[in-house]
């Protein structure tokens, strides 16, 4: 028993001796490290609220939508307490945002593509037909960049999938990160077909199989089918997640162009809520003078 | 809990200035910024719905007669979240309402201002009444 | 002896088609029923939940009612009826694409996706991206809120029986395209239980004392889609709808050709 003590000891004084320098004496602060799941990634769940997305291009034309400045009645986002210490709220607010690349946000059109939709654009207000009233006033589903970041977003992830939940028009993305392959390129989805992989602590998700009925901004009415996107997700902090986006649509534009964002945490208490776009909509009634139930 | 309340006002300011207030629907549209207008009413009913909350008010007008008006909000998960409940504001509450008219000449409007008779307003600044129930925002 | 007469009651309460070879279901981390996967229901509820015959463009099929018919009460018997008529027009989902509540949005025609968390379970089905959260945290249904097409739904496990309780169904909803309906009184009681890996014993218990004179129940199997990569796509229904009623409408203000 006292040899084993003994050998133990030896052990231990060895081990110890051949460990890197103890923390006081490093000067370097060691790399925060998220917490993880049971398969060893990044644990990003929860509630959290996106900002800083917005495609807000310098040169824009001038969007008929935007004539009047705030749109509709201005509600603030009540959920998101990233900012409840002066410290988060100076890193959230030095935070990268929106578009970062072209750096001077002139963004690199095809002069054609520029054109249709400034032709698009003088044909919104007032809308001559179905397809000219704004997007997100039709219920389409907001695509990457739609959406209405005043409501929160909640991630879960499971073995083989990394599941974004958007709280606005209840839209969900199942990102399969088991390995499979896109889908077949005749099969064309309002949010596209996601696919991600992990590279180190980020999740890196390639989406293609878009359609060309969603959106990307007021002045952006409309992209192609060739829209490829990769996003990256990476949690910085125990309130941020850093989200970069880069957009690659050839027939609109003649190179990528990168987004920068956050998912910052939101509220304890703050979970999804049934936020139901069409059953509630007056908008096509208003703007056409007929419902669809024979009463409206 | 006054401390945390005014965190939330602060941050919720901070947002609403941060989220240009573009994303979601047509107001241009539907509605007449030229064609501002200011009611005084009681309210009939509010209908708790997604995109918009609307809000019921009858109206008299100068010769007497009373026309039901009806005014589009944000959307109920935002009044939910400040914890404003389904029986916050009961049929015959009076209310001062700010807005735009509806291009269709009907009686329908966006609300700009949904002033309540203590002063507190719904969306924009008013905290909401403390009702049994009502959940504390969690930090 | 004993034991044989609760092993055969045993096997009397679980269906003839789940009582095969056995195969151990699989369990979450937390020892659970695992219930991620893509769903689908194989019946004709969604056009009628009683016995009903086929006609163009809709199958026959026989009631997933226990008792056979619902229970109304006369004045709603004679709306369900008055629904029947004029379906076609008035059906929230069939004429306007809303979302169909609970239980109707459990056998629309459309798989649907279950995404299972210790904390939260989401249904997430394909018809019109339709969505809810059944919170299994030990949460209640909250006081004063108004009511959702798909209501609020608590859910807690017994034994391996997902128990899922919901309140707050907007009226407007109806359970299927042959009119039956409820009112804002509504309140279901559905059960889901894993049966073998690949199937789901659902079952929906409605109560709704202005409209039924009990509470009533349906049953189903939900069956695993079992494809290679499945996945739940779009049947993005609002839009179509939209562009067959509006598609050649013109604004009623002043449009600009």
């Amino acid at each position: 028993m006292k040899r084993t003590l003994l050998h133990i000891a030896v052990a231990t004084i060895l081990a110890a001796a051949t460990l890197p320098p103890v923390q006081a004496q490093d000067q370097t602060p060691p790399k925060w490290s998220p917490p993880r799941t049971a398969d060893g990634h990044p644990d990003m769940q929860g509630m959290w609220a996106r900002r800083g997305t917005q495609m807000a291009e310098a040169n824009a034309p001038k969007s008929p939508l935007s004539e009047f400045g705030t749109t509709g009645q201005p509600y603030p986002t009540v959920f998101n307490t990233g900012v409840s210490t002066p410290q988060a709220a100076a890193a959230l607010a030095n935070r990268p945002s929106g578009i970062i690349e072209p750096g001077n946000r002139v963004l690199p059109w095809r002069p054609e593509a520029d054109a249709a939709r400034r032709e698009f654009l003088s044909h919104m207000i007032p809308p001559a037909s179905l397809k000219y009233v704004e997007a997100s006033a039709r219920c389409v589903p907001p695509g990457l960049l739609g959406g209405d970041d005043r409501h929160p977003y909640q991630i879960i992830q499971r073995p083989g999938s990394f599941v974004l939940m958007y709280e606005y028009n209840h839209v969900t993305r199942v990102i399969h990160t088991d390995g499979r392959p896109h889908l077949g390129p005749n099969i064309r989805l309002y949010m596209g077909d996601s696919i991600g992989r992990w590279e180190g602590d980020t999740l890196v998700v390639d989406t293609t199989n878009f359609n060309d009925k969603t959106s990307f901004s007021q002045t952006i009415p409309f992209h192609s089918e060739v829209l490829h996107t990769v996003e990256r997700f990476t949690m910085v902090d125990p309130n941020i997640i850093d989200y970069q986006l880069t957009i690659e649509d050839p027939k609109l534009f003649t190179a990528p162009i990168r987004i920068a964002g956050t998912f910052a945490a939101a509220a304890k208490g703050s979970e999804l809520m049934e936020f139901a776009c069409a059953e509630g909509s007056q908008t096509l009634p208003n703007i056409f003078g007929f419902g669809l139930f024979p009463e409206q | 809990m006054q401390t945390k309340l005014w965190i939330i006002i602060a941050t919720v300011v901070l947002l609403a200035v941060a989220v240009p207030a573009a994303a979601h629907h047509s107001f241009a549209a539907e509605f007449d910024a030229d064609r501002p207008i200011t009611v005084k009413g009681t309210v009939t009913k509010m209908d708790w719905v997604n995109p918009h909350s609307w809000i019921y008010v009858d109206v008299k007008d100068q010769s007497g007669k009373v026309v039901n008006w009806r005014f589009e909000m944000g959307p109920p998960n935002a009044l939910l979240r400040m914890g404003w409940r389904k029986d916050s504001i009961p049929a015959g509450t009076p209310v001062e309402i700010q807005g735009y008219r509806a291009k269709t000449g009907e009686p329908v409007a966006n609300a700009k201002q949904v002033k309540l008779p203590d002063g507190r307003e719904l969306f924009s600044g008013g905290s909401a009444p403390t009702l049994p129930g009502a959940p504390e925002s969690k930090q | 002896m004993a034991l044989g007469f609760v092993l055969g009651t045993f096997l009397l309460a679980i269906p003839v088609w789940a009582q095969g070879p056995a195969r151990a279901i699989p369990r979450t981390p937390d020892g659970k029923p695992d219930l991620n996967g893509v769903w689908q229901v194989l019946n004709a509820a969604a056009w009628d939940l009683e016995d009903h015959n086929a006609s163009l463009r809709m199958p026959a099929g026989q009631s997933v009612v226990e008792s056979g018919e619902i229970p109304y009460r006369p004045a709603a018997l004679a709306k369900k009826k008055e629904n029947f008529q004029r379906r076609e027009a008035s059906d929230p989902v069939e004429a306007a694409c809303y979302m169909p509540g609970v239980p109707r949005a459990t056998y629309m025609p459309f798989p649907f996706e279950i995404i299972q968390n210790p904390k939260l379970i989401t249904m997430s089905y394909e018809f019109g991206h339709a969505r809810r959260s059944i919170f299994t945290d030990g949460t209640p249904h909250p006081d004063g809120f108004p009511d959702f097409w798909m209501g609020d739904s608590r859910g807690r496990w017994e034994g391996d029986t997902l128990v899922v309780d919901v309140t707050n169904l907007d009226e407007r909803t109806w359970l299927d395209h042959a009119g039956n309906h409820h009112s804002d009184a509504l309140h279901v009681l559905e059960r889901y239980t894993l049966t073998d890996p690949d199937h789901i014993l659902y079952e929906a218990t409605l109560e709704d004392p202005k409209v039924f004179t009990r509470p009533w129940k349906i049953s189903m199997p939900l069956y695993r889609r079992l494809e290679k990569n499945v996945k739940i796509l779009e049947y993005e229904c609002v839009q179509y709808i939209q562009e067959q009623k509006y598609g050649n409408a013109k604004p009623v203000v002043g449009a600009k050709p």
